[in-house]
């Protein structure tokens, strides 16, 4: 992170960039972890700053945002983040075009649902489950939604034929004027073969904590610092640095990694550098040196799931094996 | 730091925001409980489920509602903004993912985004009439701080606000409660802009601290 972002999070966290500015940090997040990491912690200061100006609204708005919501089009929740690729899931909420991930993680996603048959994640994350214990899904309305919804569900060759739901993407064409149209729960998929079974299951673990963004699941590859920082069980804990500045560690027990991040955290003097440790039960374990700058993020080597702390000191350029005496940072996990 | 430590004895610094101390009080405790509440409404919403979005709109209206009137300053721009967040929400919960942020976090910066843009792009010049003190008498039928939540929650906040410096807590409710991006702020302020962004950002930074954030 630059020092000119740096100095422009704060002002991007109170909506206080121009809308070019906003475009550009918006795209400058997409690729950092370290604002990513700082904006959380900045945004919880402002979920609490609205403890101050809380107001009961009138008890008339319930109804009406209650009403709106339920006269609204019906459509499947996935669709409607897929089609509006330019605000990416990966993006800030009510970001606008963020091009680049944007593009990546749409791409992947249609990927992800074009091999596998199953189209949904949350139908995976229940194969087997009875019909009548499935939330009632919205249905897409007829033109706009109906192009891409159709061919994705005709494409479940696992599915039995002739069944209510294959039948029902017809009929939503044939009624395009009624915007409130029964609502049928989907079928659970289910498995074609033992094979399947078993990249599904492995499969669900995963995209349970990351998500399915960015995942393929025919190409096993290294888990990196956005997967932790995005994973669901992810734990962050932030400390004050001796010398200056704070150090964030996010670690996602599930998927055995931990990300350190700093934020105005001086850099070592010269000769020396600045190291990472994990404490894990046999004692304190090297975590990787970090890379120069006041405002780094690192994927911190080692596996992370037992992991009881975390600490950051000075070292010998070239790290030590174990901590020495200029401990900047050391915090339980 | 004692030169000769040995790492086994060393205590561990416990963080406030640590949910697993056990020192945590209460209404640490129920706040994650409501924030555990809140994220698990919007994932039922994603599956369309719309129970969940009557629950999501209890466990929140009060602030989405009560932040969009502050920025607002009116009743019926506030209802109208609120509702539309709530639509928003609704229409974009799949894309909530909780690594990046608490899901109230997710609604109040949809929230604070829809109302900062009505303002700005509505009676922008009124509104920094306003900010700077000037009287715009059809502006503002209402004053928020008549209404205001006198919660521990909100005394808690206003007891933050305390430690920010005068010039650090107006550049920070110009930016955050009057729309004002930080241009404007160096301009309401007479300062240049690196001094408007630096109040700003330091101003958040203590305001964290002091409200026991990380």
């Amino acid at each position: 992170m630059t020092d000119e972002s740096h100095d422009l999070i704060g002002a991007y966290a109170l909506d206080a960039l121009d809308a070019a500015e906003r475009a550009a940090f918006e795209q400058h997040v997409a690729e950092c972890e370290a604002c990513q990491v700082e904006l959380i912690g900045l945004r919880e200061t402002l979920d609490d700053l609205a403890d101050d100006t809380a107001v009961e609204p009138p008890p008339a708005l319930r109804d009406a945002v209650l009403g709106a919501v339920a006269a609204l089009p019906l459509r499947t929740a996935t669709e409607e983040g897929r089609s509006t690729a330019d605000d990416d899931t990966a993006a800030e909420p009510g970001a606008g075009a963020v091009q680049s991930a944007a593009a990546v993680d749409a791409a992947a996603r249609r990927t992800f649902v074009e091999h596998d048959r199953f189209t949904d994640p949350e139908d995976l994350s229940s194969p087997g489950v009875d019909e009548a214990e499935l939330p009632a899904r919205p249905r897409v309305a007829a033109s706009g939604g109906a192009d891409e919804a159709t061919p994705r569900r005709a494409r479940d060759l696992t599915h039995e034929s002739s069944e209510s739901d294959t039948a029902a993407p017809e009929s939503s064409a044939d009624e395009p004027a009624d915007p409130i149209a029964t609502v049928t729960p989907l079928r659970p998929r289910r498995a074609q073969s033992s094979r399947w079974a078993l990249l599904v299951a492995a499969a669900v673990a995963l995209i349970a904590v990351i998500g399915v963004s960015v995942w393929q699941p025919w190409s096993p590859r290294t888990i990196t610092a956005a997967d932790v920082l995005a994973a669901s069980d992810a734990v962050r804990v932030s400390e004050p640095v001796k010398g200056g500045g704070t150090v964030t560690v996010v670690r996602s027990a599930q998927l055995g990694r931990a990300v350190m991040t700093t934020v105005g955290v001086p850099d070592a003097p010269s000769g020396k550098v600045r190291q990472a440790w994990l404490k894990v039960p046999t004692g304190m374990v090297s975590a990787g040196l970090l890379p120069p700058g006041t405002d780094v993020s690192m994927l911190l080597e080692g596996d992370a799931r037992t992991a009881e702390g975390a600490g950051l000191s000075i070292e010998p350029a070239g790290g030590a094996t174990s901590p020495g005496d200029d401990v900047r940072a050391l915090f339980a996990l | 730091m004692a030169s000769h430590r040995r790492w086994d004895a060393t205590p561990f610094r416990q963080p406030v925001s640590h949910v697993q101390d056990h020192n945590v009080p209460v209404q640490e405790v129920a706040a994650v409980e409501t924030a555990d509440a809140i994220a698990e409404a919007l994932r039922s919403c994603a599956t369309g489920d719309q129970s969940a979005m009557a629950t999501l709109y209890d466990l929140t209206s009060a602030k989405v509602y009560g932040l969009a009137l502050r920025v607002l300053r009116n009743p019926a721009h506030a209802e109208e903004v609120t509702q539309e967040i709530y639509v928003e929400a609704w229409q974009r919960s799949d894309t909530f993912q909780p690594g990046r942020g608490s899901a109230l976090s997710w609604l109040l910066t949809i929230t604070h985004r829809r109302a900062v843009d009505r303002v700005r792009s509505a009676e922008a010049s009124a509104r920094r009439d306003q900010a700077y003190g000037a009287d715009d008498p059809a502006a503002s039928p209402v004053d928020p701080a008549d209404q205001a939540v006198a919660t521990i929650e909100a005394e808690r906040v206003r007891g933050a606000l305390t430690s920010l410096t005068d010039t650090q807590r107006q550049a920070v409710e110009l930016a955050y409660y009057d729309g004002l991006t930080h241009r404007e702020v160096a301009h309401a302020l007479d300062v240049p802009l690196g001094t408007a962004k630096a109040r700003i950002r330091d101003g958040l930074i203590r305001l964290r601290s002091a409200l026991g954030g990380d």
